[in-house]
């Protein structure tokens, strides 16, 4: 799908925060540093003639043998059929980013998962705990070292919170 | 002067009034309330974890279990991201035979939330005239495919041909639509207390949609006009002559009708599907082993209750090494707490039916 | 006369075996529960649409008396457990399953509730509900159809009526 307009403002704002520009089967990626996450997705939600002003999806994929984390953007658009991808990396060992509750407020529900599942922390998001597991779950399930529990094990019953 | 106190109430994974094992805790001051909590994940089942142990059509009846009222359509949404990404063309007769089962999949689903909006308001009687109308359509899969909820039906490549006595009972079923939507219009529709207890309720502004992520016919009932099948279409959905229907509220009336109307234009599409679809082959060469070249891709349809998205890493073996599901009802949920306060509790339940929800796609 | 007296004698006799039955009042009752389980509505995920599908029109449920769906465990005697059984669920099904009154029947419905089905090997599901609740029938399928179900109801009915024979049947004690 020919978008040259789009194609030219993402690489030369790739250029601008240091990052790298590829197109992967028709969509435009923009790698980037987790620190430069905030001013990427503000300049893309402020493309003139192609605004990708909807975020569509937020997750996290882990790449443990290059110490990384990469947290994914999916941004789309109501105005238009255009699609960019926005991936920001962030250590294994401590991967904190900013969070993008302030640009858009979906995105609340999405970083829980990432935290729940992955242990992305996101930085300024107004309550970040477990949503999908039980609260004293230990571990980051998606993680690629993370060691599923024993037959006998997941056969026992836990012990109900007082909340709930 | 009467004090009153603030109560929490849990409104629990098991009720019959949520759909599904969704629990909400709620505070309310007298019969009105004041905040709303959701809690998910009493149906987490581990899917995105469990692909990267299953190869590429192990894993297609895992997403029949992602949306199990829709499942063809979050069949054929996986099977295309795979087609995508390995650069497969499927033949014409099997597009078009998709395009057939993924409409009828989504009548069916827009049945089950008609009758469940209005069982849950207490109307028990429409619900069993859509579980009714529902089984002619289940029982088309039956001849098809030998199953009728869970029906894993695409795959990598094509799709299967369906037997003799299939057209007819299309044909039947199409002819029987008309009639079938003037019954859901008298009965719920036009009945004075179901439009008393939905009108001017839970209303949602386009903006605040838009900000939230949300799509699906909750998107299009509070007045945007996107549906992905015509604004970034996928498969040969643009050849296809239908109209998107869209409110102009955001209530829960709105939210309702558009589904009737969508039921309507899916009908549409059926038959000019059956008009143009040419004969050939329904499936491709596709390798026996299916090994995916390494790198990415992210398809996104329009599923019955929201836009799906898959999105693949591949490293050049069998399995996936990541596989993400993009549900939307998961993110149609958050706006529960915005809309929500302010209404009596007997709204809450009609706010909730209104949605749509299904569990697994919240929380996979 | 007396030929009279006794054929009036044989008569009654007759009347009465027909409309008079000894048994023993356990018979009675089992026979009464095993016509009329009252589920509690407890379906999880899709198994739960069949059942509303076997609660339709099309495959009634209600000729076998098993229509009544209490939402409340407190009134109810037979808990159907339709869907997959997650570990943060567990403790809700536990606390259901305690709320309901002696004598309380378990059908679990579905590969998922009867050992983890496809999802055994995921982190967060319980591989069958089995290991912490005492379960009487078991029907498979994924989805079972709707006249599994009343197959597996059927059998759990013959279990409440003749406990005796359907222990030395299936179990040889």
């Amino acid at each position: 799908m020919e978008n040259s307009v789009l194609l030219k403002q993402v690489e030369d704002l790739a250029q601008k925060l240091e990052g790298e520009f590829e197109e992967s089967l028709g969509t435009p990626v923009l790698k980037i540093k987790g620190t430069k996450v905030m001013e990427a997705l503000l300049a893309a939600k402020n493309f003139s003639g192609s605004p990708c002003d909807f975020l569509h999806d937020l997750t996290a994929v882990d790449y443990p043998d290059r110490n990384e984390i990469e947290v994914v953007y999916h941004l789309t658009s109501l105005r238009g059929s255009q699609m960019l991808r926005i991936k920001a990396t962030v250590g294994r060992d401590n991967p904190v980013i900013d969070s993008a509750v302030k640009v858009w407020a979906g995105a609340n529900v999405m970083e829980r998962e990432c935290y729940d599942l992955m242990g992305v922390k996101f930085n300024g998001h107004p309550d970040l705990k477990r949503i999908l597991l039980w609260d004293d779950f230990e571990g980051h399930p998606l993680r690629k070292d993370y060691v599923t529990e024993s037959l006998e094990e997941r056969k026992r019953l836990r012990v109900m919170q007082p909340d709930e | 002067m009467l004090r009153t106190e603030e109560i929490q109430i849990n409104i629990g994974p098991q009720h019959p009034a949520t759909h599904g094992v969704f629990r909400m805790l709620v505070n309310v001051d007298g019969e009105v309330v004041t905040k709303v909590e959701n809690k998910v994940g009493y149906l987490h089942r581990g899917m995105e974890k469990l692909a990267e142990s299953r190869t590429y059509p192990q894993f297609i009846p895992y997403t029949d279990r992602l949306d199990y009222l829709a499942a063809i359509v979050a069949n054929v949404g996986y099977v295309q991201t795979v087609e995508k990404l390995m650069g497969v063309e499927v033949p014409e007769r099997a597009e078009y035979l998709r395009v057939i089962f993924m409409e009828l999949q989504r009548i069916a689903s827009h049945m089950i939330a008609t009758g469940c909006a209005s069982s849950d308001l207490g109307g028990l009687t429409p619900f069993l005239y859509c579980m009714r109308d529902r089984e002619r359509i289940l029982d088309m899969f039956e001849m098809t495919i030998g199953s009728r909820l869970t029906v894993n039906l695409p795959r990598i490549g094509g799709v299967i041909e369906p037997p003799e006595e299939f057209w007819p009972a299309l044909n039947q079923f199409l002819d029987d639509m008309p009639g079938i939507i003037d019954e859901y219009n008298g009965i719920i529709t036009g009945n004075e207390i179901f439009q008393v207890r939905t009108k001017g309720i839970g209303k949602l502004s386009k903006e605040m949609a838009e900000q939230l992520s949300a799509t699906g016919p909750v998107l299009r009932a509070s007045g945007v006009k996107w549906d992905t099948r015509k604004n970034a279409p996928y498969g040969i959905y643009d050849r296809f002559d239908f109209d998107v229907p869209t409110g102009e509220n955001g209530d829960c009336f709105d939210r309702y009708y558009v589904r009737i109307l969508e039921m309507v234009e899916s009908a549409k599409i059926i038959r000019q599907a059956v008009r143009d679809i040419p004969e050939g082959p329904t499936f491709a060469k596709v390798p026996k082993m299916i090994k995916p070249p390494a790198g990415e891709v992210y398809h996104r349809i329009e599923g019955v209750r929201g836009e799906l998205g898959f999105y693949i890493v591949s490293d050049g073996t069998t399995k996936p090494y990541r596989l993400r599901m993009r549900g939307g009802s998961f993110i149609n949920i958050q706006m529960l707490p915005l809309v929500v306060p302010g209404w009596k509790v007997g709204d809450l339940i009609a706010i909730l039916a209104s949605l749509d929800i299904v569990l697994p796609e919240c929380d996979r | 006369m007396e030929v009279d007296k006794e054929k009036e004698q044989r008569e009654v006799e007759e009347a009465v075996s027909k409309s008079v039955i000894l048994t023993k009042v356990e018979d009675v009752l089992n026979w009464g529960r095993g016509w009329s389980f009252w589920p509690v509505s407890f379906g999880l995920a899709c198994c739960a649409i069949e059942m509303m599908a076997a609660g339709g029109a099309r495959f009634d449920i209600s000729r076998f008396g098993y229509e009544v769906f209490r939402p409340t465990p407190r009134q109810a005697d037979l808990m159907i457990v339709a869907g997959t059984v997650t570990r943060k669920m567990a403790p809700a099904i536990m606390n259901i399953y305690e709320q309901m009154a002696e004598p309380k029947y378990v059908l679990s419905m579905g590969s998922c509730a009867n050992s983890g089905g496809p999802f055994a090997d995921s982190y967060a599901v319980m591989p069958g509900i089995d290991s912490i609740i005492p379960v009487d029938v078991y029907v498979p399928g994924c989805p079972p159809r709707p006249e599994a179900l009343f197959y597996g109801l059927l059998q759990l009915k013959a279990k409440v009526q003749n406990p005796a024979k359907v222990r030395l049947s299936k179990h040889g004690k």
